[in-house]
């Protein structure tokens, strides 16, 4: 059984430990400290993950991840409210999922030029199994209304709680939970012959 | 029979109100994790740990394995591949064509022109007349209403998002690489936006709000008066759009507010906190102010008790007053503002006094810092 709040042995829950401010991080990584950005990378990396997720599919989302953070390192100067770097760092990220998304056609037709066995993914011979697949719940959630598809992934690939994801994008806690209750309700029409039990 | 079970607390999708009761054991697994598992949120979340990132699995970069085999051998253009591909270029001129055709006269709302998108937070919000049940696109030219009992969030492209309070009338007029403009009638509207300053721009019935990359609160009643509230960051309100006099400008940086006059447009920015004679006061300056640094009996009373109660808390209202009153008076509000916020060195009294720009834009730099 999978578990967002960390519990004591007893089921009582167990004191979060506590955060880093994310503006001292910036500030310091401002100036040079790699220390900081590198926690800072640790500390947003499931949002930017979980940002590009709702967009592009999980081996593009790990690909743009470097990109996004390369960017972030370069750019830190123009971030001009520290406190804001979760929204600054998602924005950075939708863009990076767009952009990847309008050169997709390019790739494509670059990638007619190769051996079509080399372009191909491995076909695993194996029948498929009857349990959902992480990709079938991803392209569910891709089909979803745009703006219920990154608190979903947020929150069911990332395991972010709702105020986690209200903090993170800068959102009122009211407006994360109409978007996770009217996502999941859509996501579960969407999935209903799969996820009956 | 058996009677109806009691309402639950909170229908889903309704915001969570304080000291309200905990949302149904569903809803609340699917909001923190607590209260009874749902069962398919769970088989989700299963079926979906392959996907979670971890530390580690970004790292590197995979290389792509398109490229992995050397040029000669992974060249193997067959006829099929050579058609398909010939296609696929006309396809892609086509499409260049259509995109770069001049628009017609006629066309001022398409389906393929840029758009928000707007979620319904609560009742019924109107995007001109359709009414939004979930999620719904806001192009140019439309209309986001909501009545006494509606909310609606708009994602402002990818930049940030708006929360659209109940009463509330805005349109939106313009998105785009270096612009994203709306258009506030009346009601309320809050604002996260995470952008390079001057993108987001906000025009109101007599000022025009620019945003500086913060979140800011902004509300407009029906006879074109507002009030602006910045949390973090600034917002520069233009009395006159475009004009770079400081007259005409009115900074707000976080923590402060300003009122809007439907005639005059944005008054002198203050602290919410500040004492209730300096705010009416200052009300009554700025109801006096003709922006041509016009000095009347009864502004000047109005700026004695500004000035008498002001503290350094008070410094940006100070600071906002340098460039709307007349030298006479200046010399008095650099006094004041000396003591709430001592100028830094590159911007002597001599330079002030006559509002040379370097001098007291570094002095707005210095209260900044001091924030």
């Amino acid at each position: 059984m999978l578990r967002l709040t960390p519990r004591h042995a007893d089921g009582a829950p167990a004191a979060p430990s506590p955060e880093p401010d994310p503006a001292a991080l910036v500030n310091a990584a401002r100036g040079g400290d790699r220390a900081s950005f590198a926690r800072l990378y640790h500390l947003f990396a499931p949002l930017v993950h979980g940002v590009l997720l709702a967009r592009v599919r999980p081996h593009e989302a790990d690909d743009l991840m470097q990109d996004v953070f390369l960017r972030a390192w370069r750019n830190l100067a123009s971030l001009r409210n520290p406190s804001a770097v979760g929204a600054w760092l998602a924005v950075m990220a939708r863009r990076a999922a767009a952009t990847h998304r309008r050169t997709r056609w390019a790739r494509a037709m670059i990638s007619l030029f190769y051996d079509r066995s080399a372009a191909r993914e491995p076909v695993d011979p194996r029948p498929a199994p009857a349990t959902l697949t992480a990709d079938e719940v991803l392209a569910a959630i891709r089909s979803l209304p745009v703006p219920y598809r990154e608190a979903l992934t947020l929150r069911l690939v990332e395991q972010m709680t709702g105020p986690q994801i209200a903090a993170r994008l800068g959102m009122t806690h009211g407006s994360v939970r109409v978007k996770l209750c009217k996502g999941m309700a859509l996501l579960r029409a969407h999935l209903q012959p799969e996820i009956t039990p | 029979m058996n009677p109806a079970p009691p309402p639950s607390p909170g229908a889903p999708g309704e915001p969570h109100r304080p000291g309200a009761s905990p949302a149904p054991g569903g809803e609340a697994y699917l909001w923190d994790g607590t209260g009874a598992p749902d069962p398919t949120v769970q088989r989700l979340e299963e079926a979906l740990e392959p996907a979670r990132w971890r530390a580690g699995q970004t790292d590197v970069r995979r290389a792509p394995s398109t490229i992995t085999r050397p040029l000669a051998r992974a060249f193997r253009p067959k006829p099929m591949r050579i058609l398909a591909t010939a296609a696929g270029l006309a396809l892609g001129c086509a499409g260049l064509w259509i995109a770069l055709r001049p628009p017609t006269s006629t066309t001022i709302v398409s389906s393929d022109s840029p758009s928000w998108q707007v979620t319904a937070l609560a009742g019924a919000p109107k995007v001109n007349s359709d009414i939004v049940r979930d999620a719904a696109p806001v192009r140019p030219g439309q209309w986001l209403t909501t009545d006494a009992t509606s909310r609606a969030s708009l994602a402002v492209a990818d930049i940030g998002h708006v929360t659209v309070e109940p009463d509330s009338r805005m349109r939106l007029i313009a998105t785009g690489t270096r612009e994203h403009r709306l258009e506030l009638a009346r009601g309320t509207i809050s604002a996260f936006i995470a952008a390079p300053p001057r993108i987001f721009l906000v025009q109101t019935p007599a000022a025009l709000a620019v945003d500086l990359g913060c979140i800011y609160t902004l509300t407009v009643a029906p006879d074109g008066s507002g009030r602006l509230a910045v949390q973090t960051g600034l917002v520069e309100l233009q009395r006159k759009a475009g004009s770079t006099s400081p007259a005409d400008i009115s900074r707000v940086p976080a923590g402060a507010v300003c009122l809007i006059d439907p005639s005059r447009g944005p008054g002198t920015p203050h602290d919410p906190d500040a004492p209730a004679a300096l705010t009416s006061a200052l009300a009554q300056f700025d109801r006096l102010d003709t922006g041509a640094q016009t000095s009347t009996y009864a502004s000047r009373a109005a700026l004695d008790v500004v000035l008498a109660a002001a503290r350094p808390a008070d410094a940006v209202t100070l600071w906002h007053l340098l460039a709307r009153v007349n030298q006479t008076a200046r010399a008095r509000v650099v006094d004041a503002l000396q003591a709430s916020a001592p100028a830094p060195a590159d911007a002597p009294r001599s330079e002030v006094l006559r509002l040379d720009a370097p001098a007291v834009e570094s002095w707005w730099r210095s209260i900044l810092a001091a924030r």
